[in-house]
């Protein structure tokens, strides 16, 4: 084989063994999430905004949200339609929320109808101030540890955003029960002879920007720390693995 | 609720693309997949 082929079969190989194509075995292929919705209100605002939550190992309950207003020309968003069952209908009883003074959507305790997995505390938060509007899911999974999402891999590219039509709705994969990945935050880029902070959010990644769903609060025993393995090549060319002790917590 | 510590990269780190795998080590409380975050391996330029 030509040298010029040899280097590029490599470099093949080496994006096939670090970037495996689709998404492992153990976890949902969110881009094949049915989204389709059997009924839906006569909604209030011109403009309903769609963002779907689907939980579980399998993500077999998809949950839809949609958010709505109580009058044409109300300021903002202050209606939630949530498919608490699963069913695809958004008509169902109790599946209207308005918002409380906090911003908030509160369900509170919640049923996977899929798994039976109890929640608790489960609400949507809408950042009424920002421009534009982003959306943060929140619950007690199991009523063991904060849960929630989404968050963006940088800040700048802001939070979690509903969308104008179901088709480009963002999915968040509601599930704390691990197997659990991993999202950074900042540190796109390191320093070559350097030592950068690199920080790690746990949970799971969703579809769409700014759709991972992390454990909000710290559920690692103070003892652990997560590890972060930096696979580079050297000078020569050659692959090379350094292995770091992410320690810290904020 | 972020993990966090220094990324020590090597003096003799190719400048460009890499990857950063994480994941929790072996007796962990909890079960992860390691997840391979690309990140980009950049050269200070030397002050003038």
């Amino acid at each position: 084989m030509p040298p010029m082929l040899e280097g590029l079969a490599a470099a093949l190989a080496y994006l096939v063994v670090v970037f495996p194509p689709g998404p492992p075995a153990d976890m949902p292929d969110l881009s094949k999430v049915d989204r389709s919705l059997k009924a839906e209100p006569v909604y209030v605002t011109e403009q309903p905004l769609y963002g779907l939550a689907v939980f579980g190992p399998k993500a077999e309950a998809r949950v839809w949200m949609v958010l709505d207003k109580t009058k044409p020309d109300a300021d903002s968003y202050d209606v939630l339609h949530v498919d608490l069952d699963a069913d695809g209908d958004l008509t169902g009883k109790g599946e209207r929320l308005t918002r409380g003074k906090d911003d908030r959507f509160h369900v509170g305790d919640y049923k996977d109808p899929a798994t039976g997995a109890e929640h608790a505390a489960f609400s949507i938060r809408v950042a009424i101030e920002a421009k534009p509007k982003t959306v943060m899911l929140s619950l007690r999974w199991r009523g063991q540890f904060k849960l929630g999402g989404g968050y963006p891999v940088d800040p700048e590219a802001g939070y979690m955003q509903f969308a104008q039509k179901p088709a480009d709705a963002p999915v968040l994969w509601v599930h704390g029960d691990g197997p659990f990945r991993f999202q950074r935050w900042y540190g796109a880029k390191l320093t070559v002879g350097g030592a950068d902070d690199f920080k790690v959010f746990l949970g799971q990644p969703g579809r769409g920007p700014s759709t991972f769903c992390a454990a909000q609060e710290h559920i690692l025993p103070k003892e652990e720390y997560v590890k972060a393995t930096l696979v580079y090549r050297d000078g020569m060319g050659k692959e090379q693995r350094l292995v770091c002790e992410l320690k810290e917590r904020c | 609720m972020l993990y966090h510590g220094p990324v020590r990269v090597p003096d003799d780190a190719q400048p460009g693309k890499a990857v950063i795998r994480v994941e929790l080590p072996a007796g962990s409380k909890y079960e992860t997949a390691a997840t391979d975050i690309p990140v980009e391996l950049v050269r200070l330029k030397p002050k003038k």
